[in-house]
């Protein structure tokens, strides 16, 4: 149980730092029916649980978390990765508006959309933020089992937030303006994140 | 029907149009007060990672301690100023793995507030009168020392039971401060900010490649702290000036002997005696002074205070001064033109028509007595205490002000004690009236503490102690929290206080 | 002298204009007195003295004429231009260089600026956390008063703060405004350079959410080569110093001076585009009388906005990247563009309809004629002293000068204290 409100207390820190990832990705999606833009939202969060998974186990297996801290080098080069590598989807999104990128094009048709975004939230989910380490240092210390499921609902009260997405209006009316507004904001956002914060590290 | 519609709505819309116009100056003559009642409602704070990482702690120290045991004297050569090494605040800071903008890499703070703060001159030069050593112990760290780390150093010795693991040296005339470990194993330079606005010392522990040892800090473990500061001494390990029975061009006075410790001032836990912790050597069997640190994560070993005892003795102080107050009322001659020699008395007892009266007289004899202008503008701050309009209210605070202010600025070469009133009823209005309208609080408090060294030097304890009180207090207003709380302590440390100010402080947590 | 948007027929009479005029003028010139002299000394007040006249100058300039024309471009210019010495002064007295050091960053003594409440808005609603390294309260460039500016800003000039407010703008206003002809047509980049401008917005806001880094004051401020910078010191501060000279010349110098466009102000600031979002929370707009507009264009090469293209023009309302600058009003051959009061009829207001029936009786009437005669004129000055031609420059020239009067009569009092003294201090300033 407090798994989960650990969780949906530091929901707010979750989505500030998924918000950057997931809501252009979104907003390219302007008009379409609701249910299409929540599961990619769920198609979103899907892939941050892998990240954090992937990632708890190789830094709690490494010892790291036993410490109950991650220590600061280890936090920087994985937050140094999702920036590049969730910069690097968020370019190709953007690129998406000038039709000669074939690749581009096909990501922003719809066709890769969904990988994309799942890609994103892989990214998004190597921010490894405090609330994660304290639960992740605790799904640790509760054995194989209790573990996962505390990590599990942990991870369920963060993307409370998502919820948003599920009240959100679609803007039909102005769709196209939003769309397009959308993909110069992910191609800003792609050159930021990939080459200011991720391969030079200036935060 | 439309008709009445259109119209109403018409007449509707010019009215908005109107009241939008006269808002943009209407809410600029009210901005200080509405940032004001933002900063109540909002409450937000300036992101950690810009200041430098959450506090973990904060510990006050009192003022007017830098003398070490008692009556030290700062070298002569630097024309120092009493205060400069008078530690009144240190802060340590949860360490930062991510810090923000420029910083570069995960590191932890501490910070230390002086009472006064000189720059040095050069540039990027830091304050030019301290050195100070900050001894870290962690818990848990396999060894650690009890000694200097600089050879004779400070000339005391550290607790058994908390031995350090690690010193930060720091001084204003050196480009950065040091770490090094207990052993000798690990050393590293520390980056160091020296703001004199704020009188603070900003201290930046690298992480990155500090030894595990230190990056458990970041796993909260508990921690001590032994801060000292000397005075600054270039030519001797460690920076720390020597302490001689008198003081000469690069060392200090008073030592009692040749073991004094070299250690102006130093954090000491609460419920224990800086001086008694300074004059604990034993110089004839070569024992140097032992000093105990401040722990964050430790248990408090000061008995709780008994409050119920401080409430009933502030309770007949009270009783007794209301008595008081009647005698001397009764005592008063008749209104006369002698009342122009008594206004303060006439004010203090509550008397407004007389002491407005005896002002008058006054100010019939010199238009600028600066005696006559405070009380006249107190007691027109009164009047608007009592008046019923926000627009009088105001106005008559600003004429208040215009007398206090001009008081104030006249009444330099005057008796000690009418400076002292002067100060204390610009103070005492600057304290009353709200801060987020006026901003004077913070002039209340300097007010205040200008008040309290002219009372120190008249030797009137009684009233050192209510100025330290009411600038704590003004302090506290003006949001200084730091400051407020380094007067707090050093109330806490004085002997003899008035019932009321114990109950005070016994209500704040001291 | 004719208003735009009010048909010809119950166009005031021009005495019913000007004595509306005179009566605006008198109340600005007693605001400006009231803000800018009274309460100061000496030197200080001398300063103060010529900022008021000349504020009450650029009013009566525009009440007179009944529309803003080149008087709202000099002040705009001019209290930029004051903006500057006073600024870096300060800076340079109190730090003794315009850099700004770690030192100021961690004690949150950094001056905060209203582009940045782009970056801090979301982080301070959601965590009640300041992203910016600057004092919450204690002077006007700290947080509480600027959000307080902002949202006054809100309900009553909406994006016009860029066009009457800004002390950045003023700069390129005036750059735009100089030339006489543009050199380079960017009249088509209109739409695309507005989208530009609501994505840079997006941009500065999530990343800054995302990071909780200040995005838009790190890389791409352009008013840091006149305010202040981080001292270059290493490969990413020298970068930073590349990209924001680069942009104050390219978007704040050449481009407008080519153009005749606002180009760093309709493409790059987020907070003009924050505005324009939130636009129709203001009660005023610039309206197109269709009935009147021969679609010449006119208005759409004279806007530096973009905001009057063929769809503006057919809508009868300027995009909301308008910033009411009022340069239009002059451009258009039929007189057919002027300020507007949301949701209003067009032209028709209850005071103008009053004051014609009571001429239509006070002419009927034989014996009450000179009391129908006197209603009327009040009526009308009313009319005219509440149409937003007059009460929207009213309520956006007294923002602008209350803004820019503690910089514009320090940087004035710094003058006068070097022509007579020889030193640039802002002493006797109170």
């Amino acid at each position: 149980m407090d798994a989960l409100i650990l969780g949906l207390s530091s929901g707010a820190s979750c989505l500030a730092s998924c918000a950057p990832f997931i809501a252009p990705a979104i907003a390219t999606e302007s008009g379409a029916p609701r249910l299409r833009r929540l599961s990619l939202v769920g198609i979103f969060l899907a892939g941050r649980l892998l990240s954090y998974l992937a990632v708890g186990a190789a830094v709690g297996a490494l010892g790291s978390l036993a410490a109950g801290f991650l220590s600061p080098s280890v936090d920087r080069l994985l937050l140094r990765a999702g920036w590049a590598l969730g910069g690097l989807v968020l370019l190709a999104g953007g690129l998406a508006q000038f039709k000669n990128h074939s690749l581009c094009a096909r990501i922003a048709s719809g066709e890769k959309a969904a990988l994309s975004v799942f890609v994103l939230g892989v990214a998004a989910g190597l921010n490894l933020c405090p609330p994660f380490i304290a639960a992740a240092s605790r799904a640790v210390s509760l054995g194989a089992l209790g573990g996962a499921l505390y990590f599990v609902l942990f991870f369920v009260g963060t993307s409370a937030w998502a919820l948003l997405f599920a009240i959100a209006p679609a803007f039909k009316r102005k769709a196209v303006e939003i769309k397009a507004i959308a993909r110069i904001t992910m191609l800003m956002l792609g050159l930021y994140f990939l080459v200011v914060l991720g391969i030079f590290g200036w935060s | 029907m439309k008709r009445t519609v259109w119209a109403l709505g018409s007449i509707f819309q010019s009215l908005l149009l109107v009241a939008v116009a006269a808002s943009v100056p209407v809410v600029f003559i009210n901005s200080s007060y509405i940032a004001g009642r933002f900063a109540a409602i909002l409450c937000l704070n300036v992101s950690p990672e810009l200041s430098g990482g959450k506090v973990l702690a904060q510990f006050s120290a009192p003022l007017d301690d830098d003398d070490g045991p008692g009556g030290y004297e700062y070298p002569l050569g630097g024309a120092y100023e009493k205060g400069e090494l008078d530690i009144t605040s240190y802060t340590v800071r949860f360490p930062l793995s991510r810090p923000a903008w420029h910083a570069k890499g995960a590191f932890w703070q501490l910070e230390l507030t002086f009472a006064k703060a000189t720059p040095n001159g050069l540039a990027g030069g830091g304050f030019r009168a301290p050195a100070v050593h900050i001894y870290i112990g962690i818990y848990g760290a396999a060894s650690g020392s009890t000694e200097s780390a600089f050879g004779e150093g400070e000339l005391v010795r550290f607790d058994p039971d908390h031995p350090w693991d690690y010193v930060v040296s720091v001084d204003g005339w050196s480009p950065s401060g040091e770490i090094k470990s207990a052993d000798g194993s690990y050393s590293a330079p520390v980056d160091t900010t020296w703001n004199a606005q704020l009188r603070r010392l900003t201290l930046r522990i690298g992480l990155d490649k500090a030894p595990a040892l230190l990056s458990s800090v970041l796993a909260g473990k508990e921690t001590w702290y032994y801060v000292l500061v000397g005075a600054y001494d270039g030519a001797r390990e460690g920076h720390f000036a020597a302490v001689r029975k008198d003081a000469n061009l690069h060392d200090g006075g008073g030592a009692r002997d040749d073991d004094s410790p070299r250690v102006f001032d130093l954090l000491v836990p609460r419920g224990t005696s800086k001086s008694s912790e300074l004059s604990s050597e034993d110089s004839g069997k070569g024992i140097l002074a032992l000093v105990e640190p401040v722990i964050v994560g430790g248990a408090e070993k000061v008995a709780q205070p008994d409050r119920a005892a401080a409430l009933a003795e502030a309770k007949s102080a009270e009783t007794r001064d209301a008595a008081e107050r009647a005698q001397k009322i009764a005592a008063l001659p008749s209104p006369s033109k002698a009342d122009a020699d008594i206004v303060g008395e006439l004010f203090g007892l509550g008397l407004e028509e007389r002491a407005r009266a005896a002002v008058d007289m006054r100010l019939a004899t010199d238009a600028h007595d600066p005696l006559a202008l405070a009380y006249r503008g107190a007691l027109v701050a009164l009047s608007a205490s009592r008046a019923s309009g926000l627009g009088e209210k105001m106005s008559l605070v600003a004429a208040a002000y215009r007398d206090l202010d001009a008081a104030a600025g006249g009444a330099a070469a005057f008796d000690p004690k009418e400076r002292i009133a002067v100060l204390l009823c610009r103070g005492n209005v600057s304290s009353a009236v709200p801060n987020d309208v006026f901003g004077r609080a913070a002039q209340g408090a300097a007010d205040f503490d200008a008040a309290r060294l002219l009372a120190k030097g008249s030797g009137d304890a009684a009233l050192e102690n209510d100025c330290l009180a009411k600038a704590a207090l003004a302090f506290e207003k003006a949001g200084r929290t730091e400051e407020a709380s380094a007067r707090w302590a050093t109330l806490a440390g004085k002997e003899s206080l008035d019932p009321r100010l114990r109950l005070e402080l016994i209500d704040r947590g001291y | 002298m004719s208003d735009a948007i009010i048909p010809h027929d119950l166009s005031h009479a021009a005495s019913a204009k000007t004595l509306a005029a005179a009566l605006a003028i008198a109340a600005f010139a007693y605001e400006a007195w009231f803000f800018d002299v009274a309460g100061r000394q000496g030197v200080a007040a001398m300063g103060g003295l010529v900022w008021a006249l000349f504020c009450s100058a650029v009013f009566a300039a525009i009440a007179l004429r009944g529309r803003p024309g080149k008087a709202r471009g000099v002040f705009f210019s001019v209290s930029a231009l004051a903006f500057i010495p006073s600024f870096i002064a300060g800076l340079v007295e109190a730090r003794g260089h315009m850099a700004v050091s770690g030192a100021e960053i961690i004690a949150a003594q950094v001056p905060f600026c209203h582009i940045a409440i782009t970056t801090s808005i979301l982080p301070a609603a959601l965590f009640q956390t300041l992203d910016f390294p600057a004092q919450l309260a204690g002077s006007r460039a700290s947080f509480y008063p600027m959000l307080l500016y902002w949202l006054l800003s809100l309900v009553t000039v909406g994006r016009g703060w860029c066009g009457w407010v800004c002390f950045y703008g003023g700069i390129e206003d005036g750059i735009s405004s100089l030339p006489r002809k543009a050199r380079l047509d960017l009249g088509k980049r209109g739409p695309a350079l507005r989208r530009i401008n609501y994505a840079v917005l997006a941009f500065v806001a999530l990343a800054s959410l995302g990071t909780l880094i200040p995005v838009y004051c790190d890389w791409l401020c352009p008013f840091k080569l006149v305010t202040e910078y981080s001292d270059p010191v290493d490969a990413r501060s020298y970068l930073a110093l590349i990209v924001f000279v680069g942009l104050f010349l390219g978007l704040v110098v050449v481009l407008p001076a080519l153009s005749k466009r606002r180009t760093q102000c309709s493409t790059l600031c987020p907070f003009g585009a924050l505005q324009s979002l939130l636009d129709k929370l203001s009660p005023y707009y610039v309206a197109v009388d269709t009935s009147a507009c021969v679609s010449c264009g006119a208005c759409d090469f004279s806007c530096p906005m973009f905001a009057l293209d063929q769809e503006a023009r057919s809508t009868g309302a300027a995009k909301s990247s308008c910033v009411k600058c009022g340069r239009c009003f002059n451009a258009c051959p039929k007189g057919a563009i002027g300020y507007r009061a949301r949701h209003a009829r067009s032209g028709l207001d209850i005071w103008s309809t009053l004051a014609s029936r009571a001429r239509t009786k006070g002419e009927a009437s034989a014996g009450l004629g000179f009391a129908y005669r006197a209603l009327t004129a009040a009526l009308e000055t009313l009319s005219a002293l509440l149409s937003p031609a007059l009460l929207f420059p009213f309520t956006a020239l007294s923002f602008g000068m209350i803004i820019s009067t503690g910089f514009s009569a320090q940087t004035m009092t710094r003058l006068v204290n070097l022509i007579v003294s020889g030193s640039f201090s802002a002493g006797g300033l109170k």
